[in-house]
């Protein structure tokens, strides 16, 4: 739920992408090599995630991720003011709250990079775009991040 | 504080945010269930009927044969009285006819065979009281009844065994008694012409043999006056089951188990299956192994569970575990009949019994180092021998249906000496066993 709520602006999407994840799970139990070396916990989880992932990310394709082209022409001010901020007084919900507001091609992006540890090789194939795309909207997505955050914060130490 | 203006550390910020954040809400695994279970339902094991069958079979045909027993002792027990009575009346209504005073076979057989018609006429006060005390004496001692022939003080006696039994008796059961002319008549009619009627009647009280003794013609006006003196102690019954004696006995048995760690968490029931072998020195005292192959499940709080030194399971404080395991069993009891009758015997078991583990699940709960609840499966193929470590205790009601087979109920108890299983468990069981028994017949 944590990781389609990342992908997702609404809880309701994100309740539902989770169940398709399980059900894919159940669905392909079998495929899962349970008897490799490691702790099979640990590798049911990461086979999870990418499946949660894999939905998630089919999900935005059939839905968001058609605008793509349209959000790499998009005009965005830069923001690299280098600052120190209240960042420290942000809670990791609130960050998570402005990653979450981020356009969808961003989001993904940021999360697949960031979060997930993807290259801009994989992101490229998993999106269908290429990869000076996806470099292009992850340095925007961190820009509008930061600027949430800033803004947020600011807002914070006004207020 | 921090610069934002880093990618680096904003990127670890975001990290640590993704890991760290609560989504609003809980999941709605209900829904998810019920999801999973329109796309993935469960599939029922279409074997599984098969553990309940046997038990079940059991009960059915043990409940089927009381009902069926019944019925045919109660009718038995009537045809026996009327025979009886008749063989006192003709003895009384024919003292002419036989002179000699002396109960012949002839007499006896025509008595046993005589239509239904002659046996259903109503009858006296007095018969009907004797039918009564007879049919409660064979029921009551339900066992070979024996007649000394020294209370009237006869000499020379003779018995016989009338022919009442579909299979035909034999020479050296059937010891004719010199046969008077007044009688050889009625004799041959009866054995070389038997109706319909008759041939029902000896099918139904096939378990009857009669035994008279009589005395030699000599003495007959002794006899006679005896007889006239005693007219129903003449005729005696007895069932065809025979006492056992030494011998072997081997039972299938299966029933259900109940399991448990300190009495702290129910479980599902598990099940038995197996076969038993025993001695019996004799009627009473009986000595009993075998093999029965086993599920426990069971649940039991962490602090029952020892997990093995070295083992990752030794790491964790364990909140609690659930789990089953299989194996065999082999008792080693000693059996005593505490009520011991021809049909029906109550005993008490005690011994001790070895298992062998072949396979233990768990599914642990526990908390991780990060305060997170966590649950973990495993499995294990141990192998594991504990030889006479259960203290095994039961006791049970055992009901013979036929010459050597008998339905067993035994409910039991087997206490752990010694810890068990993987996590070192002290697992109790308790339960009910079931079992068809064939005892050997020993013939004398």
């Amino acid at each position: 739920m944590k990781i389609c709520y990342r992908y997702v602006s609404r809880p309701e999407e994100a309740e539902e992408l989770t169940s398709e994840s399980f059900i894919k799970l159940f669905k392909n139990i079998h495929q899962f090599d349970g008897n490799r070396a490691g702790e099979t916990e640990a590798l049911l989880k990461g086979w999870f995630k990418r499946i949660a992932i894999n939905t998630c990310i089919d999900h935005l394709r059939r839905t968001h991720l058609k605008l793509i082209s349209q959000e790499i022409s998009e005009d965005n001010d830069v923001f690299m003011d280098i600052q120190e901020t209240g960042i420290d007084k942000l809670a990791y919900n609130e960050i998570m709250e402005a990653v979450r507001r981020l356009t969808p091609v961003y989001r993904t992006v940021f999360n697949l990079f960031v979060i997930e540890g993807f290259s801009h090789e994989e992101i490229s194939s998993q999106l269908n775009i290429s990869i000076g795309a996806s470099k292009s909207n992850l340095s925007k997505a961190r820009h509008n991040l930061r600027k949430m955050i800033t803004q947020q914060t600011e807002f914070k130490l006004y207020a | 504080m921090h610069n934002l203006g880093d990618d680096n550390e904003l990127d670890r910020l975001s990290r640590d945010a993704a890991r760290k954040y609560d989504t609003p809400g809980k999941a709605n695994w209900k829904n998810l269930q019920e999801e999973l279970d329109k796309v993935l339902p469960v599939e029922k094991n279409p074997w599984s009927f098969l553990f309940w069958l046997l038990p079940v079979l059991l009960i059915a045909g043990a409940s089927y044969w009381l009902l069926t027993k019944k019925s045919i002792s109660t009718t038995g027990a009537e045809n026996i009285v009327a025979g009886k009575i008749d063989t006192t009346h003709s003895n009384q209504a024919q003292p002419s006819s036989n002179k000699a005073g002396i109960v012949t076979k002839e007499n006896n057989t025509q008595n046993n065979i005589a239509p239904p018609a002659v046996r259903e006429k109503p009858l006296g006060v007095n018969n009907l009281s004797v039918q009564r005390s007879i049919a409660r004496k064979r029921e009551k001692k339900n066992s070979q009844y024996t007649y000394h022939s020294s209370a009237v003080g006869l000499e020379k006696t003779r018995t016989v065994q009338s022919s009442v039994l579909t299979k035909p008796p034999t020479k050296e059961t059937v010891q004719k008694t010199p046969e008077p002319n007044n009688s050889v008549g009625t004799d041959k009619k009866n054995n070389s012409a038997p109706t319909k009627e008759t041939a029902a009647e000896n099918n139904v009280s096939k378990e009857i043999n009669t035994t008279i003794q009589t005395k030699e013609k000599s003495d007959a006006g002794t006899v006679q006056s005896e007889k006239q003196s005693v007219p129903t102690t003449s005729t005696y019954i007895k069932t065809s089951l025979p006492s056992f004696g030494k011998g072997w006995s081997v039972a299938f048995l299966a029933g259900f188990d109940k399991s448990t760690v300190k009495f702290r968490y129910g479980n599902d029931p598990g099940i038995n299956i197996g076969i038993i072998g025993g001695y019996h020195f004799n009627n009473r005292l009986s000595i009993h192994t075998g093999a029965i192959y086993t599920q426990k499940n069971y649940k039991l709080s962490g602090e029952d569970f020892t997990s093995p030194k070295g083992s990752w399971l030794s790491y964790y404080k364990l909140e609690n575990v659930d789990g089953y395991c299989r194996m065999w069993e082999v008792p080693l009891m000693l059996r005593y009949a505490i009520s011991h009758a021809n049909k029906n015997s109550y005993f008490i078991s005690a011994g001790l019994s070895s298992y062998f583990m072949s396979t233990e699940n768990y599914n642990y709960f526990y908390y991780n180092s990060q305060g997170q609840p966590v649950t973990k499966n495993a499995a294990y193929f141990s192998g594991n021998k504990y030889i006479l470590s259960i203290l095994h205790l039961s006791a049970g009601f055992e009901n013979r249906i036929s010459k050597n087979l008998s339905l067993q109920i035994e409910p039991y108890a087997k206490l752990p000496l010694v810890g068990v299983g993987f996590g070192n468990i002290q697992l109790s069981s308790f339960g009910i066993n079931f079992a068809l028994q064939s005892r050997q017949v020993i013939k004398k």
